[in-house]
């Protein structure tokens, strides 16, 4: 018989069995819920990171990525001849918007019929050509005020057919070393009895954005509305 | 032995937190940006990568309707808009997923103008009828629109055709439309414009069913 009052010695398989205490099942369960809130907020970020771009396109908004750059993006047309974008221009220089309507070519700009002097920043521009009972009027709305105008005879514009329009659609950032082409249309005309849009240089629209090397500074100009 | 286990669990659980602060530091912005396009364009949950989805938004005339749309990537649909004055009919070659639907109508001095688009493609219409245009540009607020995702975002399925959009006069206004504009006006039994979108196969297998139904009646 074995004696009570001795104690008897710790059997091996005890050793062997493992033992939580409640701060390792709260360490456990700490351990847990930290990696389970990355996961969920990880699975977050990546639908929203997909969902993004397409919200990008359908909401066009004007994301400066680099402030260094050109940023550009057309508003969504309500209508087949409504041009409007949303720009930023960067603040190292100074800028003219050039409208020109003639000699317009399938790349590069032609001489500018009216030039007028923006400041970097954000702004809103559009596009307005109509047509009158004797003329056609076309004009670059820049901030809400009609900055820019021509006026054009009615056999200007054929109204037989184009090519091109705007030439930003979605969100585009570019360098200032190259001028920002917002718009450039070339119409058809009358080619031996053959409405054709020309080669080379013929009437149409284009419109765009230049740094303007006189104006420009070498101090930092402020955004007006950053 | 449970020192080890402690201390690995301790470990474990710090670094759990840091690397959720830190996916959280990068979300925010992403969270945010997220957010204010929502406000600005609603919200089009979508379930089925496979579906097409359409989720009206808000305009501010009574002719004006525009739809956030959702395709799915290299499926081929035809938007159709059929309106009292023509009919066009343009698919979503852009191949962009997202874009917006839009069908407008104006008013001129000259008549009334109609304006499709469909993602990257666009077409107008026009008529002159000064009758007809000055009748329904009187009543623009008082036509029957049915618009299949009007309340909330809807879907499709690839191989259905879904009639997004009916705007018509209603039966109660058609009396008014033979005292002003006759008993042969088109107002009376064409709407003012239907857009229908679907695959091709799935207009021709609504065209094959419609020919057998009316075979069937015969």
């Amino acid at each position: 018989m074995s004696d009570a009052s001795v104690p008897s010695p710790a059997r091996p398989r005890s050793r062997l069995r493992p033992r939580f205490s409640l701060l390792t099942l709260l360490l456990l369960i700490a351990a847990t819920a930290s990696w389970l809130a990355y996961w969920r907020i990880a699975k977050r970020t990546e639908r929203i990171r997909a969902e993004l771009p397409g919200l990008r396109e359908i909401a066009r908004r004007l994301i400066v990525e680099d402030p260094a750059q050109y940023a550009a993006v057309q508003q969504h047309s309500l209508w087949d001849d409504d041009f409007r974008w949303r720009v930023y221009l960067p603040p190292q220089h100074r800028y003219q918007v050039h409208l020109a309507t003639d000699a317009v070519d399938h790349r590069g700009q032609p001489t500018p019929v009216a030039s007028a002097s923006i400041p970097p920043g954000k702004h809103e521009l559009e596009l307005r050509s109509r047509k009158a009972d004797d003329h056609w009027q076309i004009d670059v709305v820049i901030d809400d005020e009609v900055r820019l105008s021509d006026t054009r005879p009615l056999e200007w514009n054929p109204r037989r057919g184009s090519s091109g329009a705007s030439e930003i659609r979605t969100l585009r950032q570019s360098l200032t070393t190259q001028p920002l082409s917002l718009f450039r249309r070339r119409f058809m005309m009358d080619d031996s009895g053959q409405w054709n849009v020309p080669d080379g240089p013929t009437n149409g629209i284009a419109l765009w954005i230049d740094t303007d090397n006189a104006g420009d500074t070498n101090h930092v100009v402020i955004p007006e509305s950053p | 032995m449970m020192r080890f286990v402690h201390i690995t669990l301790a470990l474990v659980t710090c670094s759990g937190i840091v690397a959720t602060l830190s996916a959280w530091n990068h979300q925010r912005p992403l969270l945010a940006e997220h957010g204010e396009l929502v406000d600005q364009v609603g919200r089009l949950d979508v379930e089925s990568p496979d579906r097409l989805y359409f989720a009206r938004l808000a305009t501010d005339q009574p002719l004006h309707f525009a739809w956030r749309t959702r395709i799915p990537e290299d499926l081929d649909v035809r938007f159709i808009c059929q309106t009292l004055f023509g009919s066009s009919s343009s698919s979503n070659s852009s191949n962009k997923t997202e874009t917006i639907l839009r069908w407008r109508a104006r008013f001129t001095d000259t008549g009334m103008q109609s304006y499709f688009k469909s993602g990257s493609g666009s077409s107008t219409s026009s008529t002159g009828n000064e009758k007809l245009v000055r009748f329904l540009e009187a009543n623009a607020d008082r036509l029957e629109v049915t618009d299949a995702c009007a309340e909330d975002p809807c879907s499709l399925a690839p191989e259905a055709v879904l009639t997004l959009l009916t705007v018509r006069v209603p039966e109660d206004m058609k009396q008014e439309v033979i005292d002003t504009l006759g008993e042969n006006s088109p107002l009376l039994d064409q709407p003012v414009v239907v857009i229908r979108v679907g695959t091709p196969q799935a207009y021709a297998d609504e065209a094959f069913q419609n020919a057998k139904q009316g075979g069937g009646n015969r």
